[in-house]
């Protein structure tokens, strides 16, 4: 029997963390241009774009992230298309994204007063220039606490992958378990990798936040 | 298209989606119940605790937040026994949901604590009640309303997030799915029968929860 | 209570007391006596301190130096006796804080039935009979966001009445209602001043002052000023900044 040592573990594990970063990476570049395409759409034709984008972000907030991930692992075969763990999970966790980015993009652009779209509107701007002068400057500044916080959803969400057989770091975890049988140390460090991570981005998120309130604190 | 689409292979197993439905709904229940309750400690703790116990509940609730769920469990049904806890795959799910509910409900809940008045408890104090009387009859029920909303987005995130308790074999709705597909390779179709009871237990959740609320705080709208 | 206690034993009595927010002093050697069934009116400028002095009577604020006597007994940080001096002591905020979640019946009964541990019915009907008196009976089982200020503001009052407590303490009762609500409040706050109940109240309404006050007192930056019954505070005012005070307020 090979004996493992801590190091061993580690360095097997943080290998793996590579590709929980790049899913992550690649499903929150995804997501957000899905969630562009989407909120375009919403506020460009406002009665088809506005039930569309209302019908797919309950669908996609209403079921749970496995089984988008076991629809389209399993049920794009069905329609002839090879897809491999990485390619379903880059898929499902985009189009997950997709829905929480928009969810979350639409609220700060609501958030700003009706007064500042009448204000361009009566200035005689366009749509695009009303959007990108006015109102996106603005709805961007609230937006980047949320959308940190939700990539950390997103990077805690990579951890599905492993089910359809993703080699990304919950995976490699199962992987040393099933080799030194030491679960305890195994799934500690894996939570703790997933900590360094996530918690930098939650304290950041957190910093931004504050900064934004007008009492300048909670 | 490539594959056939047949639900009627599925339709023969109607009990058992029924049965991992309540499953599911049942462990949602308890996590929400046990969840709730500790919350509302966890989040007096937070609020007006000695230093350390403050601290406590915060690394406790940064370090569920901030990693995934699954680890969560595997941790526990896994890595627990190792320590000499054993237990079965039900227990350590309804922990695992439990624990990781209640890291986002001690947040919520606090939230909720801040936004009562701080006239609300001096009122209460000036009327001679028990600070403990003050917390629970004045300060708890205008908390709890102000976040209930976000209260039940939180449970059903849960129920949710709960489908990957079949991994360790937990007999839910995702787990009768990996059943049935087993027997007759109808994996696709069992899967989105699936999604879409997942689906409308979410949305039913939602909308009873909203009527529920808007009976239980009628009237009090400041 | 007490039978000993007779008429002019002191209800309350503030000795050189004084209070610290980190370095702003709040309070400064803050004395003053109220007898037992004397009204007495305490105005200032904002910030002087005077909200601060009643607050610290029934212990929302904490002061630092000097002693607070509540029928004798002095208030300390044990919570047994904070909790007993509440018991006697009413109070009537700015802001109402009358408890949302709860009916106006409810809001009566909370502390009756908790701290009195009175039986339900017997609060009820205790609840009654104060909101009869602030003459809002018929609102028993609306909620306070349902009522305007000046009838919250009654039943704030009412509410504190059920605790039959043996001060009241008034903290600007008037300052957050619309003009045309401030008269039913004050004619309540009369009715119970001519039953000769012990009060305190903060205020700007000098009218109010005038008629029911036996003593008014006028605080500045953390002092007690002045004070004297009002015939004399309101004709001759002996201090400099009192004077300059009265004629600020006439000149609204």
């Amino acid at each position: 029997m090979i004996e493992f040592s801590l190091a061993d573990i580690l360095s097997f594990l943080l290998l793996a963390t590579r590709w929980t970063l790049a899913l992550s990476a690649i499903a929150f570049l995804g997501g957000g241009i899905g969630a562009l395409l989407l909120l375009l759409l919403r506020y460009a034709r406002p009665r088809v774009g506005g039930r569309l984008m209302h019908l797919y972000v309950e669908l996609f907030q209403g079921t749970p992230l496995l089984l988008q991930l076991f629809l389209i692992f399993f049920g794009l075969p069905k329609l002839g298309l090879d897809v491999s763990p990485l390619l379903a999970a880059t898929i499902a966790l985009t189009l997950y994204a997709t829905a929480f980015l928009a969810e979350i993009w639409r609220g700060c652009v609501d958030a700003i007063p009706r007064g500042q779209w009448d204000a361009s509107a009566s200035l005689g701007m366009t749509f695009v220039q009303q959007m990108r002068d006015v109102i996106l400057p603005q709805a961007l500044k609230i937006a980047i606490p949320p959308t940190v916080g939700f990539l950390v959803q997103l990077v805690k969400s990579t951890a599905l992958a492993s089910i359809v057989g993703f080699h990304e770091l919950t995976k490699a975890g199962q992987v040393i378990n099933n080799a030194t049988f030491q679960p305890f140390i195994t799934y500690s460090i894996v939570a703790l990798i997933y900590f360094a991570i996530c918690y930098p981005l939650t304290h950041w998120s957190r910093r931004l936040e504050r900064r934004l309130s007008p009492t300048g604190h909670r | 298209m490539g594959g056939d689409f047949d639900l009627s292979a599925i339709a023969g197993y109607l009990g058992m989606f029924l049965q991992g439905a309540g499953v599911t709904l049942g462990l949602t229940a308890i996590a929400a119940t046990f969840g709730l309750l500790i919350s509302i400690g966890g989040a007096a703790t937070a609020r007006w605790g000695m230093r350390w116990a403050r601290a406590l509940v915060t690394a406790y609730v940064e370090l569920i937040r901030n990693t995934p769920f699954l680890v969560q469990l595997f941790f526990i049904f896994f890595g627990l026994p190792s320590l000499g806890l054993k237990m079965t795959a039900m227990t350590a799910a309804i922990i695992a949901m439990t624990i990781n509910l209640t890291a986002y409900t001690i947040e919520i809940m606090r939230a909720g604590i801040e936004s009562v008045p701080p006239g609300q408890r001096e009122a209460g104090l000036a009327l001679g009640l028990h600070p403990i009387w003050v917390f629970l009859s004045v300060i708890l029920p205008q908390a709890i309303a102000n976040v209930y909303p976000a209260l039940v987005s939180q449970i059903v995130i849960t129920m949710l997030e709960s489908a990957v308790v079949s991994q360790i074999a937990v007999m839910d709705l995702t787990h009768v799915a990996d059943l049935i597909q087993s027997r007759n390779y109808r994996t696709f179709e069992a899967y989105f029968v699936v999604a879409v009871i997942y689906l409308a237990m979410a949305i039913c959740l939602r909308r009873l929860a909203a009527k529920a609320g808007t009976r239980l705080f009628a009237g009090r709208a400041r | 209570m007490d039978p000993q206690i007779n008429k002019s034993a002191p209800m309350i009595e503030l000795r050189n007391v004084s209070k610290w927010y980190d370095s702003f002093q709040a309070l400064k050697d803050v004395s003053l006596t109220v007898n037992k069934g004397e009204r007495v009116v305490i105005c200032g400028p904002s910030g002087s301190g005077k909200s601060t002095a009643i607050r610290c009577i029934n212990r929302l604020e904490q002061h630092q130096s000097g002693e607070i006597l509540v029928e004798g007994v002095e208030l300390t940080a044990d919570f047994k006796n904070i909790e007993l001096i509440r018991r006697e002591v009413g109070m009537v905020f700015q802001q109402f804080n009358l408890f949302p979640h709860l009916t106006i019946l409810q809001n009566l009964t909370l502390a009756p039935r908790r701290v009195r541990k009175m039986p339900r019915a017997q609060a009820e009907e205790l609840a009654m009979r104060y909101l009869t008196r602030v003459r809002i009976a018929e609102q028993a089982h609306k909620y306070p966001a349902q009522l305007s200020g000046g009838q919250q503001q009654r039943v704030a009052i009412a509410r504190a009445l059920c605790m039959e407590p043996q001060v009241m303490l008034f903290d600007e009762p008037t300052s957050a209602l619309d003009p045309e609500m401030i008269k039913e409040v004050l004619d309540v706050m009369v009715e119970l001043a001519e039953e000769h109940m012990t009060m305190i109240c903060v205020t700007h309404e000098m009218g109010f002052a005038r008629t029911v006050a036996d003593r008014v007192v006028f605080m500045d930056h953390g002092q007690v000023v002045e004070v004297a019954p009002p015939a004399e505070f309101f004709a001759s005012p002996k201090n400099e900044r009192t004077r300059l005070f009265l004629g600020q307020l006439l000149k609204h």
